[in-house]
Order: C-alpha cells, then structure tokens, then sequence
C-alpha cells in the first residue's frame, strides 16, 4: 500500500512552476488505479514521485513492501552485457532463483535466442520486450506503470497481460495513462482524475479522449 | 524496393533454406535487418523517422511470423485460455535482512567488472598497466640513475609497489567516482540501489583490483629475494584501507563540486601529479632536508602512506607520520563525502 501525507508536489520550473498536488492525502489501497490528468504529464510525474525519483516539498510518502521501478524508466543494466549477464544481475539484486528467471525470460521473450548476445546488438522491439518481462520478474508490492506499456506481437502481449494480472493480484498498480478508455479494455481499475491539485474518483466514461495527432 | 516486396523477397529466402538452423536463421535476419536500415538512411531526404521505425518494426513482425512455424515444432504456442501457466521466477533462498546491504554490493561490482571488461578490456589493462610503468620508471630512476638499492634501508622495489600501488587505487578512485556516478545514475532509478551504493561499489572494486595487484607483485618479490614479507599484515590492511577510504570520500567531494564548477576534473589532475611527490609515494619525508619537512606533514595522506611501510619494512620507523592525523583525515574525508552526496541527491530530487 502506498499513503500520500499532505503531499504538496510541483511540476517544472520559473514560470513554467504548476502546482500538482496541493497537500493532498490519499491511499492507494490493493487493486489497480488508473490517473489521468490535464496536462497529461501530470500523472506521470505523480507516478514517479511515487517511486522515488522526487522529493516532495511539503507531506511525506509511506510505502509498505517492495516498490517497482516506473516501466518506462527500465534502464538496461549494462548496454554491454548479454541478456544472460542481465538476468545474473536482476537476480542478484532482487535475490531471485537464477535458473527460475533465466528459464521465466526464456519463456516469456519471442527471440530468447538473443539473451545469449550483448544487449546492444539486440533489436529495438526485443530491448523493449526485456524491459517489460524484467519488470515482471522481481515479486514487487507495487507496480508503478508511468506510461501504458507498448505491447507488440499477439503472443507476447497476451502472455504479458496475463501474467501482469496474476501478478498484480492482491498488489497495487498505479497506471499514470492518458487514454483510460482503451486502458480500460485491458485492465480494469479505479480511475483518478488529477486536477487543480487533488486527485478525485472519476468514471472513465466522462473523461475527454486524448487528441490525436494526424499523421 | 517497397518494404512490401522486401519482406516477400526475405520470406522467399529463408523458405527456400527451410532446413538451415536458428543460429543460421538469426544471422540471416541481422543482415536484413543492417540491409534496411542502411537503405531507410540513406534514401529518406528529408529523413522520415516515422516511416524508418515502422518499416523496422514491419520487419520485426515479418521475422515473428516467419519463425512461427519454428516456433509450433519446438514449443506449442500458448493458447488463449491458457496464457497464464508462464510460472513466475521464484525466489531464492532467504537471506538474512543483514546481508541484503552486502549482496546488493557485491552484485553491482560484479557487474561494474562484466561492463568493463566486455566494452574496453584494453582500458582495464591499463588501470594496471599505469602503476606497473611508473613502478619501473621510479625502479630504473632509484637503481641506475642514483644507484641506490634501498630507501632508508626498504628494498626498493618493495618500497615503490607499495607506495605507487596505493597512490594510484586512490587516485584512480577519486577521479573515476564522477564519472561512474554521471554514467550509472540510471541505476539508481532502481529500488534497491542508490548513487551511494554505486560509489560505494565502484570503490570496492577498484580497490578490490588493486590490492590483488600489489599483493602479488609483493609476494611475488618475497618468492624470488626470500624477504621475510609485511611485519604486519593487520596494520597494513589497516592503512591501505585508509587510503581507499580517503579516495571514496575524495571523490565524492569532487562529484558535488564538478556540479558548480565542471573544470574541476581538469585541475585535480595536476594536483594529483603534484602530490605525487610530497605524499611519501617515492620520496617519503625523512628523506627531505628538515627545514621542509615542517610543511610536508601537512600533507595528510603522506602520514598514512609512511605509515602503511612502517607496518610493512621492519626496518623502518617513521619519525614524522601520526595515526591519529591518518585516521582523522581518511574519517573526515569520508563523511565529508557522504555529506556533500545526500546533499547533491537532495538537490537533484527536488529541483
């Protein structure tokens, strides 16, 4: 569970300076939670605040059990490395089983043949596979989802899907997503509207579609 | 050629050689892979990221649906009211909560090696090779320009493996600190890692690496002269790790400082080169007339350096070196350090 303390946290700075929380006092209980907000940036500020990267400059932040990492802010371990000396290292830091893991990501990559090259040599979709399976590989309390994940290929995506749902099961997951219609359709959730400081219940239905941009 | 015809053409192939191997297959779909990517950039004027990008992952797709039937003789494909049997890594073998500090560090030197040793092995050796070559420098300069076969009646060779040894593990950790933070900072994004771990584990690398040098280059001059060794190993492990510790602290003193004024790095280099010849490295401060001695033991890590022989040479006893200004300094450097590292975390997080 993660409890917001009247938090008071600002975005950006001089004049650009917004004010996104106003002392505000929240708890994000076992489930899935879904923040929007305008702009939509926002959110995703909000989510990595969470995790650590900010400090607040007002309230505090109470956190029980192991914290995600913000998925879009998986950084490899070492460009470097090969995806099994990746793996060796995830498991070391999160005191993981090794053959458990290696076997986890073999199964769950579409090109597991690459986890024996350097991670640099791999190509992009297959980077970005491993830093979604990776995110799945330590037992976190909460997961912290700073942008929707981009799942590409059938198999894979429903392989993921499935196996974040299981995991997420009885855990927090915090979504910071500007679309929650289409979020909706993959996972369901409480919806929170972050706006003029405060962070509200909302039904995703009322929220106004993110505008996209032609071409 | 449209992707189109690219992608028929590359399936055309690879079902033509439907017996070859995966590691054949995997290196044919590297060469299309380098193939469109080399043409997409030089035919887009003015460049279409976009249409480059979905091309490639046009590619990628083609690749997954070609491996496809690969994939249904090795493995069934999951089916969809089956997705979820994927079992979860399971979890080691408890460890106690204590050692969960140490498993984190240690884990991150071994990667910290790994990295090193696949991206610039060369670079490594250097770090090895740069003490080694000022050692015979020093050695050629003692033995044959002046003639002396011993300093204050240390062996030299000894004598210049333990001092240049040491000076250079706290230099190279001084001045590589920065810059391993700046390069690994998004480790630190990582829940369980902070930027003092990674400095921390950076320190205890280096030092790890150098004293497995110096040891054996001690040893090895023990082995071959039939000299007796330290006269006490406790203390010199003592003293060496001060100077590893004075380098940690050292170097995260820099790293705050590099953040208001960048120039900083340029000017520790010479300070260094400096030092080099008043911290008792090759020459220590019973060698000097005593009207400057004075002014040398304000230098403290010559006091640490002199000290470090005297609980190696049992025939040395240095005269001028204090513990208590050994200890002291290597103490205060370190908080110091620490303290400007919660300082520039806080700064990062709040600007």
């Amino acid at each position: 569970m993660i409890r917001l303390d009247r938090v008071t946290l600002w975005s950006g700075n001089g004049a650009q300076r917004r004010l996104v929380l106003d002392r505000a006092s929240f708890a994000f209980t076992p489930g899935l939670w879904r923040i929007a907000s305008e702009p939509a940036s926002d959110a995703q500020r909000l989510v990595r605040f969470l995790a650590g990267y900010r400090a607040a400059e007002h309230g505090q932040i109470q956190s029980a059990g192991l914290c995600s990492w913000p998925i879009a802010q998986f950084a490899p371990l070492g460009m470097y490395l090969t995806g099994a000396d990746l793996v060796d290292t995830l498991c070391a830091l999160y005191a993981l089983d090794r053959a458990g893991t290696f076997r986890f990501f073999q199964d769950m990559l579409d090109e597991p043949a690459w986890l024996g090259h350097r991670f640099d040599r791999w190509p992009q979709a297959a980077q970005r596979q491993f830093g979604l399976v990776a995110f799945l590989a330590p037992a976190f309390d909460v997961f912290l989802l700073d942008v929707a994940p981009v799942l590409r290929g059938a198999n894979f995506a429903g392989r993921w899907r499935a196996l974040f749902q299981e995991r997420s099961a009885g855990k927090v997951a915090i979504f910071a997503c500007a679309d929650h219609r289409a979020l909706g359709r993959d996972f369901a959730g409480t919806s929170l509207y972050l706006s003029a400081g405060a962070l509200r219940r909302i039904e995703p239905a009322v929220l106004p579609q993110p505008e996209r941009v032609a071409g | 050629m449209r992707q189109d015809d690219f992608r028929e053409q590359l399936a055309q192939v690879i079902s033509g050689l439907r017996a070859i191997e995966r590691t054949d297959r995997v290196k044919l779909y590297r060469f299309a892979r380098t193939l469109l990517r080399t043409a997409t950039a030089d035919l887009s004027a003015p460049r279409d990221r976009r249409g480059r990008t979905q091309a490639l992952l046009e590619l990628e797709a083609a690749i997954r649906q070609l491996e496809q039937p690969y994939r249904d003789e090795s493995r069934p494909a999951p089916a969809p009211s089956a997705l979820a049997p994927f079992e979860a890594p399971p979890a080691a073998a408890p460890r106690p909560a204590a050692w969960r500090p140490g498993a984190i560090l240690g884990a991150l030197m071994v990667r910290n090696i790994r990295v090193m040793l696949a991206k610039d092995p060369l670079g490594y050796l250097w770090l090895f090779l740069a003490p080694v070559l000022t050692i015979a420098v020093h050695f050629w300069a003692y033995t044959f320009l002046l003639g002396f076969g011993s300093v204050l009646d240390m062996p030299t060779l000894p004598f210049l493996i333990l001092g240049i040894g040491g000076w250079h593990m706290m230099r190279v950790i001084t001045l590589k600190l920065g810059h391993e933070l700046t390069r690994d900072q998004y480790l630190a994004r990582l829940p369980m890692v902070d930027t003092l771990t990674i400095a921390v584990a950076k320190a205890l690398e280096l030092a790890f690496a150098y004293t497995v040098v110096v040891a054996v280059g001690l040893a090895w001059f023990s082995f071959a002269n039939g000299y007796a060794g330290p006269s006490n190993l406790l203390g010199v492990a003592y003293y060496w790790s001060l100077l590893a510790v004075s380098g940690l602290g050292l170097g995260l003193l820099l790293n705050l400082l590099r953040e208001f004024m960048p120039g900083i790095s340029l000017l520790a280099m010479p300070i260094f080169r400096l030092g080099f010849f008043f911290s008792g490295v090759v020459i220590v401060s019973e060698q000097f007339p005593e009207k400057y001695r004075v002014y040398l033991l304000w230098n403290p890590v010559l006091h640490i350096m002199q000290l470090l022989r005297a609980e190696y040479f049992a025939q040395y006893r240095s005269s001028d070196a204090v513990p208590a200004v050994a200890a002291f300094f290597a103490l205060s450097v370190l908080f110091l350090g620490c303290a400007a590292e919660a300082s520039r975390r806080r700064r990062v997080a709040t600007a």
